[in-house]
């Protein structure tokens, strides 16, 4: 069985920018579809929101590392 | 307008074609995959569905998804609020799954086919199974019941299907059950209970259900509860499907009904002996097809009470039970019952692609005539695919009744042969396209067919395939709606007369029902010549037919397939379009 057939020549680049957008605007569309009608959600959505953001910056820049420590 | 119609991620993953109203073609995955139930995006169904109308993705007008993912999503979200704290860990799981890929179904579509992302766009996952029945069918009015696990929230739904003034499809919700209150999952649950896997074994609970008394029907009701409106309520003391990942049931129900079936735990059932253990198991199956049959047609009753309709449309995964459908075709007060024949999660493609051809183009799609919309192969293809494998065959020509004469003739010897010819069935189904044939008369023909071919459970039935207008002579008619339809398709069960239990011992099962297949005068297909040759040669218009395939494995697709299934089972012969093989002593 062939795979299925590809009229353009899209690269690589160009494949990857289109799914992050695609993906950016679908979880732009769930976290809209989530909180519709549910305002009582948005403080939770922030929160894990910002601990998410919290844990990335703390294991990118290590150096941010004992100041947030110093929060818990 | 050229739509194509996707279902994955789930199980059954699969794909259809529709052009201008006409389903071109349909495929599941696993057929093409050799993963039974694959659950991957079906690239190559997609391929083959494109390539039957010979197009490629580019030229698609509309791509359909046949559920909306973040719809799905939301109730998994929202079910973790309910139950909170509990069931954090499937929680993180379904979220860590859901964002390795399910949740970004539109990127990867586009990724996949390359198209324009604008030309994707998402179904409803019980619509999609309502135009699957609906709109494949010729019917101007009808009840229309979706019954399943769950959807995105929707476990059960009644919509009304009509058709505008401009003949335009419509199909209306008029009532719907939502998640976690479902008889789909309260059957799944307890096919669990009963040692089976969850969504690939509830066949198995219907075919046990025959050996049971449903004595345990009044501690299952103490389960669950429903009203005269079908609007049903699970206990949920006795069920963890919405808090637990693979676990759906509680020890709570241990403690109600005994100890659950270990997997491991063989059945000695419809083997001429029956332990008191297996009895229990077989006693509560049947006591869960009362409950169903007793719910659905409480459903279908206020369906057609709801919408006013005389036609019934039922599909879902819960459609796929032929028993409770012969009940309700026999009970349930409507004058046709209508099902698709890939009514579980498949049959979203098709019924998708359906609804947005009919949505676009302001008009009925066209009737499906035969579901035989799978991959084909051509005479030539085979003889070549022979002579390269350097096998012995006999070549027989395409159209005369040669091929069918000679296959009758093998199986009134008592041969087991397969037959492959035709374009595959599109559903779960063999109808003679992908079929294991044996006389039914020999009732060491099932045995056979269980132990040396299919190796399967000896408790589940074999279907028969009747000649149309010789049903009556073996199968009692319906005792209420048209059901023609049903039969063709092999959706529905019939008690069978005292006759065919004198003669087709191995087709009748335990409860002297069959699950029968009427192939019609209309039908000119290979089985339709055999079963004619059978009848001539023995009086008896009636085949067993099984599915070609081996336990655990999906239906034969290609000759390479087909071929494989002959050298691992002991099957005598093998027909693949022309082509005969016979099974020579090694």
């Amino acid at each position: 069985m062939n795979n299925v057939q590809t009229t353009s020549s899209r690269s690589a680049f160009l494949r990857r920018y289109r799914r992050l957008r695609l993906q950016g605007a679908t979880f732009v569309a769930l976290v809209f579809q989530l909180l519709r009608g549910r305002i009582w959600l948005v403080p939770l959505v922030l929160i894990f929101g910002l601990t998410a953001c919290l844990l990335v910056v703390v294991s990118v820049i290590e150096s941010v590392a004992p100041f947030v420590y110093t929060i818990f | 307008m050229i739509t194509l119609g996707i279902s994955a991620f789930f199980h059954d993953s699969a794909a259809a074609l529709v052009i201008d109203g006409n389903v071109v073609a349909a495929a599941q995955e696993e057929r093409f995959s050799r993963r039974k139930h694959d659950a991957r995006f079906p690239a190559r169904a997609i391929a083959f569905v494109l390539g039957q109308a010979g197009l490629v993705a580019d030229d698609v007008d509309h791509v359909v998804f046949y559920e909306n993912p973040l719809k799905k999503y939301e109730r998994i979200v929202l079910n973790q609020l309910r139950v909170f704290p509990r069931g954090f860990r499937p929680f993180v799981h379904a979220t860590r799954a859901w964002l390795g890929g399910r949740l970004w179904t539109r990127a990867t579509i586009a990724d996949h086919l390359d198209v324009d992302p604008a030309k994707i766009s998402f179904g409803d996952h019980h619509a999609s199974h309502a135009a699957s029945v609906f709109l494949s069918h010729r019917c101007e009015r009808a009840a229309v019941v979706v019954v399943d696990g769950v959807g995105e929230f929707a476990t059960t739904t009644i919509f009304e299907g009509e058709h505008d003034e401009d003949r335009t499809p419509r199909l209306i919700p008029r009532k719907a059950l939502h998640f976690p209150h479902s008889i789909g999952l309260f059957y799944s649950a307890l096919t669990a209970y009963l040692g089976f896997e969850v969504n690939r074994g509830e066949y198995k609970v219907m075919g046990l259900a025959s050996y049971g008394v449903p004595r345990y029907v009044d501690k299952l009701r103490r389960t669950l509860a429903f009203d005269d409106e079908g609007a049903l309520t699970l206990d949920l003391r006795y069920f963890c499907f919405d808090r637990h990942r693979t676990k759906s049931f509680t020890a709570a129900l241990e403690h109600l009904l005994g100890p659950a079936r270990a997997p491991a735990h063989k059945l000695r059932i419809g083997e001429g002996e029956t332990c008191g253990e297996s009895q229990r198991f077989a006693d509560i199956a049947a006591s869960l097809q009362v409950i169903l049959e007793d719910y659905l047609l409480v459903l279908c009753r206020h369906a057609g009470a709801l919408t006013g309709a005389n036609t019934l449309c039922l599909s879902g995964g819960v459609a796929l039970n032929s028993v409770a459908m012969r009940r309700i075709a026999d009970d349930g007060g409507f004058d046709q019952v209508l099902v698709h024949s890939a009514s579980g999660d498949a049959g979203g493609a098709v019924g998708a692609a359906l609804l947005k051809d009919a949505q676009v183009r302001q008009q009925s799609p066209q009737p499906i005539e035969s579901c035989a919309l799978g991959d084909g192969m051509s005479a030539a293809d085979v003889e070549r695919f022979f002579r390269d494998c350097r096998v012995p065959f006999t070549s027989f020509p395409a159209q005369g009744d040669a091929l069918a004469n000679e296959v009758a003739s093998r199986l009134a010897r008592g041969e087991v042969g397969g037959l492959c010819c035709g374009k595959g069935e599109w559903g779960p189904r063999a109808l003679g396209q992908r079929s294991i044939l044996a006389d039914p008369r020999r009732a060491e023909a099932k045995f056979r067919v269980n132990a040396k071919i299919k190796f399967r459970e000896t408790f589940r039935p074999f279907a028969p395939s009747v000649l149309e207008e010789d049903a009556p002579e073996w199968f009692a008619a319906s005792a209420g709606a048209d059901d023609h339809t049903l039969r063709r398709t092999m959706s529905t069960v019939a008690h069978v007369t005292e006759r065919a239990k004198q003669e087709l011992p191995a087709v009748v099962h335990h409860d002297a029902t069959a699950r029968l297949q009427s192939v019609p005068h209309a039908n000119p297909t290979v089985l339709r010549r055999v079963l004619e040759a059978f009848k001539a040669q023995t009086g008896v218009g009636v085949l067993l037919n099984t599915s070609m395939n081996l336990r655990g494995e999906p239906m034969v697709q290609s000759i390479a397939d087909a071929y494989a299934l002959f050298l691992r089972s002991d099957l005598d012969f093998l027909v693949v379009e022309g082509c005969l093989l016979e099974r020579r002593p090694s």
